[in-house]
């Protein structure tokens, strides 16, 4: 295979990054006038929109699957995440453009690093080689943990990033640590080990049997690793505490991608090691409840917004941790992927959305915090209130909703699987997180606000605007007619 | 064939009001008006806020209402033409008793196939009536909402759209949607524009809904696993072989404890909906809580889905499930009444009172849907409907009188009677009409009930009467509760001084309040304009072999006479089924007198459900109904081995035997006693809301066997229009004698 196809299947990774590289270099080179942060973020916007499109050619081409001997994938799979992820930078952009400016922020790092991290998410999902992971996965936490600090001058921020990047490191080394153990693991008499994962899934096929503790040390020790991207309880620690600190448009950012790309690569490294899958699957399907029982119970004694949206953000990790168990089973794989994948995007546009009403409401200055900032919403700002309303209840998953639907497919393909039991928990859990949305609800629509002069706003901000205009359509629209979506789904089922 | 006067008129009828909810969203906002915040020093000095909520000028608030009112008025009367193009009696193999159907592709997820599919029966037509009437009188009622009067109405028609879906979606998923989508505006109808402890209220209306029907998706789900649709008339159609429903009933022998979940799910959403007995507690609040308009919506239509759901979903789906639980629901409906009652008696709160004999009527309702005999479901569907008229009602007058005194409760109140007349007039009708005297509409729903219950008493182990006289004893409670609550509020001197000022009804109470008496009447007089509109709908829900037993009684074939028009003649209701019974039984009917003892009654009553044994019970059955032929071959076989479903062969074929034969299917034996009661009470019911005089010989006639001629009306030869046989074969088929048996009765 030459070069110049290995890096067609990776074309929307390279967009990515090179557009990356553009807006780092022109902010370095061009001195400082007013204009060039808009700039930075049309450059971005443009190089994500083209990957977008890229992603979406090159999900119906029969793309090879491996490329760099086996490194990465640019199978449909990845690009359908890649689609996801791309919608998440996006959003991201749009947000920080008047957000950053208020906050005093803008800076044009912000958009490179959200390119750069948005790009090892995009690798994330692409990558066929733990190693590669490894590698994608520094690249979209490095980004982070600078992006989570961007705040400079404020501690929480500060905070957040510090315990972000200990926490982080810590985790990556469990990571490595289970490559390596994965490797040594797979080796045997006649092979050497690998940390290919269609090697991987070659020999764990041919050898039958029970595979060897070291190997199985090495899948826990995976599984911590990529759970602490996916906050899964109990490595969730972090969330909270980053989410609130870091500068909203971050979070709203961090909440998607991180996620996205750590899904992406749990469904395609626990797909390969779907024939050892009796050892693990009950770990897994314990960490989806607890997970989703967890992140659902905390989040109702939040009084913080941003808070509450870290634990529901945990508790839709175990949603999707449901789904993952559920694509192990021959018979649900693919409606447990499809579903996956609009799940994915629905978390990531309701989540965002939710994030960006939060950054729509900041003063100047000053973030919306506790829940007392939302009182009485719906009088003074009945857009934004009834906005927050559909993604509470996407949030939720209350029909019409994209949040509905996309729970809907994971009932479908848990029950498909046989896994009654988690359906069940997940409706059941689903009950609790109802309380913590409608309790938004009813903070801005029942209560009356507390003072009836109009609160001083930031500047007319056209980019959250239209940011939550898309997210909030989306979430209406898909969750009506997910039909439309089905292009990303069946990508994503393509998963082997 | 039925006529569809508009295209898709099913959709305009849906989708009308959200139409005029989004128009609404883009109208001006009206100034807000001073909210009364209930200081009493203001109503010590004898001024009571002006009720009349048309004399404010305030052009943005009158456009809205008035677009509100309009769009409102549009969907009833496209509901309207529904209800006169709908064909009395019309069913179709495929897709039973439903008109006005849609279906389109909705989604197509993989394999997964969810259609756009709606279709309506007599049942839920006149619920979507009912919905787009009372929308119109809620909408009339909130023209004086002082704040947020946008927000009020887009809410309200936002509910009616999804009220009416949840009436005529055939899709599960659709369905889903629907009733899901209900909680929505009915959430923010209470938080935002109710009283007090509105938030409270609110969220644990949703809480709890919520709670109930998210299993019920769960259900949802795992029935398409086991089937591979979500198509409810598929799925009802269980008597087709091959066909989805056939699969979902042969979970039966395959994995009855998974069909047993998933009915528990589906009838769980419901009991909270409904809401039964242990379910109830978000009731009150949710009613005391919202606003008048919600709170007639809630209790008028929201409390119907849940009774809906189970004749939809619960009854067709799950036949066997439903029958083996039904003692469960019959025990928890009489306590609901009984408590409901007793609860509604002691409340000092006007609005709480209504909400607590909700719960009582309700259990009517569930009483009668399970005594899975046609007059107690016909009694069902009326009461569903009563109650749909004269608790709204209650709540309309109860607001009426908050809106005059910014109190709901009880003491503040007295002596009314000569202060607002025609306020106490409309009162004292609705009293009535709530505790079901004859000539209201609230009599032809409860009678019924308590007679199907007799009926289906002596087949089941509910205790024997005791189910019956329990829940009787509702209908005394109710008007204990009632009466006593027209008394305090109405009668008696004038207590309070501020009460001496009331303005009587303005022209807008009067537009409200009017429309309902009617209708009050329209029911209890004529009510055969609605049972007949429902009355293949409740013959559908009958599985054959249970309706067989409950022919065999003679009051209720009189009565059930009355109720089955005589010119559904495709149905061929009674006639069919007496003349499918010598089928089914090839020994002469003869009922061994041995097997008659004394005390049969009692005997029943007093066995506990799970005790008594089937060889038990037959004897004790006889002596009041006597033709048990029907359900046992008197060959003296074993019990458990006796099937009494016609053989395979014939079912279809109802061999048009000369009508005579039903007299001797039915031998009497003379000295069986009968009811005594049978000819007053027929009488009662049957003498006004029987103009036409269709059927009356029956009423006049005391001895009940001779007294049921063949009825001249049913062409003997009707087409077989819904296939019973196959299904009670294939029950033979499986090898499932004692599912049969069960719900014959005959088991246990």
């Amino acid at each position: 295979m030459n070069t110049l196809a290995n890096l067609h299947g990776i074309l929307p990774i390279l967009i990515v990054t090179v557009t990356g590289m553009i807006v780092l270099l022109g902010d370095a080179c061009i001195p400082a006038w007013r204009r060039q942060r808009t700039l930075s973020a049309l450059i971005s916007l443009l190089g994500v929109v083209a990957a977008t499109l890229f992603s979406v050619r090159l999900m119906g081409e029969d793309n090879p699957v491996a490329l760099f001997n086996g490194a990465v994938t640019g199978d449909a799979f990845a690009q359908a995440s890649n689609v996801v992820l791309l919608v998440a930078a996006g959003i991201a952009i749009l947000l920080a453009m008047t957000y950053l400016e208020n906050r005093r922020l803008n800076l044009g790092e912000y958009y490179v690093l959200v390119l750069f991290s948005t790009a090892g998410a995009m690798l994330m999902a692409a990558a066929t080689d733990l190693i590669v992971l490894f590698i994608a996965l520094e690249t979209l936490s490095v980004a982070l943990y600078v992006l989570a600090g961007f705040a400079r001058t404020e501690e929480r921020s500060e905070e957040a990033a510090l315990k972000y990047f200990l926490l982080g490191a810590f985790a990556a080394g469990f990571l490595l640590y289970g490559i390596a153990l994965i490797y040594g693991g797979s080796a045997s008499a006649v092979h050497p080990g690998t940390t290919n994962v269609i090697a991987l899934t070659t020999f764990l096929r041919e050898s039958g049997g029970p595979p060897p503790v070291m190997l199985m040390a090495g899948v826990s020790l995976l599984l911590v690793g990529l759970g602490f991207k996916a906050a899964l309880v109990p490595f969730h620690m972090w969330t909270p505490d980053v989410y609130e600190g870091a500068p909203t448009s971050v979070t709203a950012y961090m909440a998607a991608s991180a996620k996205v790309g750590a899904f992406a690569a749990i469904l395609r490294v626990f797909d390969a090691l779907a024939p050892i899958a009796p050892y693990w699957l009950i770990a897994m399907q314990v960490l989806a409840v607890l997970t989703m029982f967890g992140g659902n119970i905390w989040a109702v004694t939040q009084d913080n917004v941003k808070r509450m949206l870290a634990y529901s953000s945990i508790a839709h990790a175990g949603y999707l941790l449901v789904a993952v168990s559920a694509s192990i089973s021959t018979k649900a794989h693919e409606e447990a992927l499809g579903a996956a994948a609009f799940y994915l995007l629905a978390y990531a546009l309701m989540t965002m959305g939710a994030f960006a009403i939060l950054i729509l409401l900041s003063r100047r200055g000053r973030d919306v915090q506790t829940m007392n900032d939302l009182r009485g919403l719906a009088r003074t700002d009945p857009f934004a209130a009834y906005m927050m309303l559909i993604f509470m209840l996407s949030l939720g998953g209350i029909p019409p909703t994209m949040g509905f639907m996309g729970k809907w497919l994971i009932f479908n393909a848990a029950l498909t699987a046989g896994q009654t039991g988690m359906a069940i928990a997940l409706a059941l859990a689903s009950i609790i997180s109802v309380y913590y949305y409608l309790r938004v609800v009813w903070m801005m629509c029942f209560q009356e606000p507390e003072t009836t002069a109009a609160t001083e706003r930031a500047v007319a901000p056209a980019g959250v605007t239209v940011s939550i205009a898309i997210t909030g359509i989306a979430s209406l629209l898909f969750g009506i007619l997910p039909n439309l979506m089905n292009i990303v789904m069946d990508a994503a089922r393509a998963l082997p | 064939m039925y006529q569809t006067p508009i295209p898709h008129i099913l959709s305009w009828v849906t989708f009308l009001p959200l139409l005029g909810a989004i128009f609404l969203m883009f109208l001006k906002r009206p100034q807000d008006l001073p909210e009364h915040h209930g200081d009493h020093e203001h109503e010590a000095h004898g001024v009571p806020d002006a009720p009349s909520p048309l004399v404010v000028r305030d052009p943005a608030r009158n456009a809205i209402n008035w677009v509100a009112l309009a769009f409102a008025l549009a969907t009833f009367v496209l509901s309207l033409v529904m209800l006169a193009a709908f064909q009395i009696g019309y069913v179709n193999s495929d897709t039973r008793n439903m008109q006005f159907l849609e279906s389109a592709s909705w989604i197509r997820i993989g394999t997964l196939a969810i259609d756009y599919r709606m279709g309506v029966d007599g049942i839920s037509l006149l619920l979507i009536v009912l919905t787009t009437f009372l929308m119109v009188l809620s909408v009339l009622f909130s023209f004086g909402i002082k704040q947020r009067l946008k927000e009020f109405m887009v809410f309200l028609l936002l509910l009616e759209t999804a009220l009416i879906g949840v009436f005529c979606a055939l899709d599960l998923v659709l369905f889903y949607v629907f009733w899901e989508a209900v909680l929505i505006p009915m959430y923010f109808l209470i938080g935002i524009f109710g009283h007090e402890n509105r938030i409270y209220a609110a969220i644990k209306f949703f809480l709890y809904t919520f709670a109930g029907s998210i299993l019920m998706l769960v259900a949802i789900v795992a029935v398409y696993r086991a089937t591979g649709t979500f198509n409810v008339l598929a799925l009802s159609n269980q008597a087709v072989p091959g066909s989805p429903g056939a699969k979902l009933y042969a979970l039966n022998s395959a994995n009855p404890q998974a069909l047993m979940w998933m009915y528990a799910a589906f009838a769980l959403a419901f009991m909270i909906k409904v809401p039964m007995f242990p379910f109830h507690t978000w009731l009150p609040d949710a009613h005391v809580e919202a606003p008048t308009a919600g709170s007639a919506i809630l209790a008028g239509i929201m409390l119907k889905m849940g009774t809906y759901g189970f004749l939809r979903f619960c009854l067709p789906l799950f036949p066997e499930q439903a029958h083996e639980t039904a003692v469960l629901f019959i025990v928890l409906a009489i306590i609901g009444i009984i408590y409901g009652s007793i609860v509604a008696a002691v409340q000092p709160d006007a609005k709480k009172l209504v909400a607590y004999s909700s719960v009582a009527h309700l259990g009517f309702v569930i009483l009668g849907i399970f005594t899975f005999t046609p007059v107690g479901m016909m009694g069902a569907l009326v009461q569903n409907i009563n109650h749909g008229i004269s608790t709204p009602m209650l709540f309309f007058l109860v607001g009426m009188l908050y809106e005059r005194r910014h109190t709901r409760l009880i003491s503040e109140f007295g002596g009314l009677k000569r202060v607002v007349p025609a306020l106490a007039a409309m009162t004292l009708l609705a009293t009535l009409s709530s505790i079901a005297v004859p000539f209201f509409n609230g009599f032809v729903g409860e009678f019924p009930i308590l007679l199907g219950s007799w009926v289906s008493a002596q087949t089941k182990p509910v205790g024997g009467y005791w189910s019956t006289a329990l829940a009787a004893t509702g209908m005394i409670l109710s008007a204990v509760y009632m009466l006593w609550w027209f008394h305090r509020i109405m009668l008696g001197p004038i207590t309070k001084p501020v009460n001496r000022h009331l303005p009587d009804l303005d022209l807008n109470e009067w537009f409200v309040l009017t429309p309902l008496v009617a209708i009050i009447f329209w029911v209890g007089l004529w009510s055969q304009f609605w049972t007949q509109r429902m009355d293949t709908s409740v013959r559908m829900l009958l599985p054959a072999n249970e309706r067989r037993l409950e022919d065999t009684l003679p009051i209720t074939s009189v009565l059930e006479r009355e109720y089955s028009q005589s010119d559904l003649a495709p149905l061929g209701g009674l006639e069919r089924r007496r003349r499918q019974a010598p089928i089914g039984n090839p020994a002469p009917p003869t009922v061994p007198p041995a097997a008659a003892p004394g005390g049969g009654a009692e005997t029943t009553s007093g066995a506990a459900p799970s005790s008594a044994a089937p060889s038990e019970v037959a004897p004790a059955l006889s002596p009041e109904s006597r033709p048990i032929p029907p359900i046992r071959p008197p060959s003296g076989a074993a019990p458990g081995t006796v099937l009494p479903a016609p053989s395979p062969g014939t079912p279809n074929s109802p061999a048009p035997t000369p009508s005579g034969t039903s007299g001797t299917t039915n031998p009497t034996s003379p000295g069986t006693p009968t009811p005594v009661a049978t000819p007053p009470m027929g009488g009662l019911l049957h003498g006004p809301q029987n103009p036409a005089g269709t059927g009356s010989p029956g009423t006049g006639t005391s001895a009940p066997a001779p007294a049921r001629p063949a009825n001249p009306n049913v062409p003997s030869l009707a087409p077989p229009v819904r296939p019973r046989g196959p299904r009670t074969s294939s029950i033979n088929g499986l090898g499932r004698a004692d599912a049969t048996l069960h719900r014959t009765g005959t088991k246990s």
